[in-house]
């Protein structure tokens, strides 16, 4: 017994380091498992705080760019506006209002929010961006995050009043998106080397591509709503080993200077997974 | 300024700078990441005992993960950093000049190459661990060598900087 406690003090230092050591990898491979660090939040709630303050200073930085894309939103929202649509006068009784969108016999499957990036990298291999909103604003993990000019990421985890979204710049992203043309299907990744190069996947080699195709989310995904823009092809070449395409795409989003983001809260999506867990039992 | 008070906004600012400004500049090439923060353990006084240096390291680490979002990374590299500054004291500091040695690691005590060579190593030794643990879950060993290659020339070159600015060369008359 003696001998075991010398031994001990004489390895102590070894052995803190191990122990530390144990404790740091393990910490991180059960977050990269889960991408949920719960004991983490109030860490998470305190940094918030700082790059709050911080991109206070930065976002005047990107003013330009960020008005630029709200008043080209702007643009396009008004004109869905009802009043840019006049009513030809055909002596018929017009049954329908006129509203593009008759919402009176619809559901609503997307909730739309805003939200403000307080901070955001594009440098590492997994790349996340927090965003000031959390639990107490009804934010939920699994939500899309979307900025004006193209998707962006997806909610991984809140605290009560920020939330963390794993960036499509994450070497674990991946969304399913479609060709605009033809509609076909295939799944969105990042290789963590170019920021500005996401790469497509699952597109068969029977596709007929161009450069400067349009990639839009497709109906397959959970999380986004159907349609909306990724970002367009820069390259693409048949795939030596497969029956796919390798395709570069330039995402629409600008990673570098994001501002201003929606989170779209799908409000269907617990009851779809519920109903496909089930499926699989 | 007492020690303590020095050493603890010394911590504040290297993290700051390491959080705020490196992780933050556009990416130079997906190679290079800057680091500069593990200057902190370096600059440790070598006094320090060495279950200190290892909780200190530990602190620093997970503090700079809090804000990178990977828990554990940083603190696993730092901690490396830390144990393994003592051993490469002892080796390189002759045993007679080590007693008389106050203060902490740098030019004027260890003597221009000696420092650099300190430094480089524990340099290419933080660099190598955290871009392992980064490699160990995906990447080719190619962009693992090149990341730890450059990463490592652009950090020193930074520490370099940051010496000649901070703690400059007082002139030593010899005869």
């Amino acid at each position: 017994m003696r001998n075991i406690f010398l031994l001990i003090r004489r390895f102590s230092v070894l052995l803190l380091f191990l122990g530390l050591q144990i404790l740091a990898i393990s910490m991180l491979v059960n977050y990269s498992k889960s991408h949920r660090a719960r004991y983490f939040e109030l860490a998470y709630e305190a940094t918030g705080k700082i790059n709050k303050q911080y991109t206070s200073v930065t976002r005047y930085f990107s003013l330009g760019v960020n008005n630029r894309n709200l008043a080209a939103e702007n643009e396009r929202l008004n004109n869905l506006l009802s009043v840019n649509f006049a009513q030809i006068d055909t002596g018929v009784v017009a049954e329908k209002l006129p509203l593009i969108i008759d919402t009176s016999n619809l559901t609503r499957k997307y909730l739309w929010r805003m939200a403000r990036v307080i901070n955001n990298s594009v440098s590492a291999q997994n790349n996340y961006i927090t965003l000031e909103r959390g639990k107490l604003q009804g934010i939920k993990p699994d939500m899309a995050v979307v900025s004006p000019v193209g998707i962006v990421g997806i909610v991984t985890d809140v605290s009560d009043n920020m939330s963390i979204v794993m960036s499509l710049l994450h070497r674990k992203s991946n969304t399913s998106v479609a060709h605009a043309k033809t509609g076909i299907t295939g799944i969105l990744e990042w290789n963590g080397y170019n920021p500005e190069r996401l790469q497509l996947k699952g597109i068969p080699k029977s596709t007929q591509l161009q450069k400067g195709d349009t990639i839009v989310t497709s109906n397959l995904s959970l999380n986004f709503p159907a349609g909306m823009v990724v970002g367009t092809i820069v390259s693409f070449e048949p795939d030596d080993e497969g029956n796919n395409y390798k395709i570069n795409i330039r995402p629409g989003a600008n990673f570098f200077s994001l501002e201003y983001v929606y989170i779209i809260e799908n409000l269907f999506l617990k009851e779809q997974r519920e109903l496909e867990q089930r499926v699989k039992k | 300024m007492s020690d303590p008070l020095k050493y603890f906004f010394r911590f504040i600012l290297f993290l700051f700078v390491q959080a705020m400004v490196l992780n933050h500049i556009p990416p130079l090439h997906r190679f290079v990441t800057p680091y500069l923060y593990f200057l902190f353990l370096i600059w440790m006084p070598f006094s320090t005992g060495r279950v200190a240096l290892l909780i200190t390291g530990f602190l620093l680490g997970i503090t700079l993960d809090v804000f990178t979002k990977t828990p554990g990374l940083h603190a696993s590299a730092t901690l490396l950093v830390a144990y393994l500054r003592p051993f490469l004291i002892n080796l390189m500091v002759p045993k007679d000049t080590r007693e008389l040695a106050v203060g902490s690691p740098s030019i004027q005590t260890m003597g221009t190459a000696s420092y650099i060579l300190f430094i480089s190593l524990l340099t290419l030794f933080h660099h190598g661990w955290l871009v392992f643990l980064e490699w160990m879950t995906f990447g080719s060993f190619l962009f693992f060598l090149g990341k730890v290659f450059f990463s490592a020339i652009i950090s020193l070159l930074l520490i370099l900087i940051t010496e000649l600015i901070f703690r400059p060369v007082r002139k030593i008359k010899r005869r």
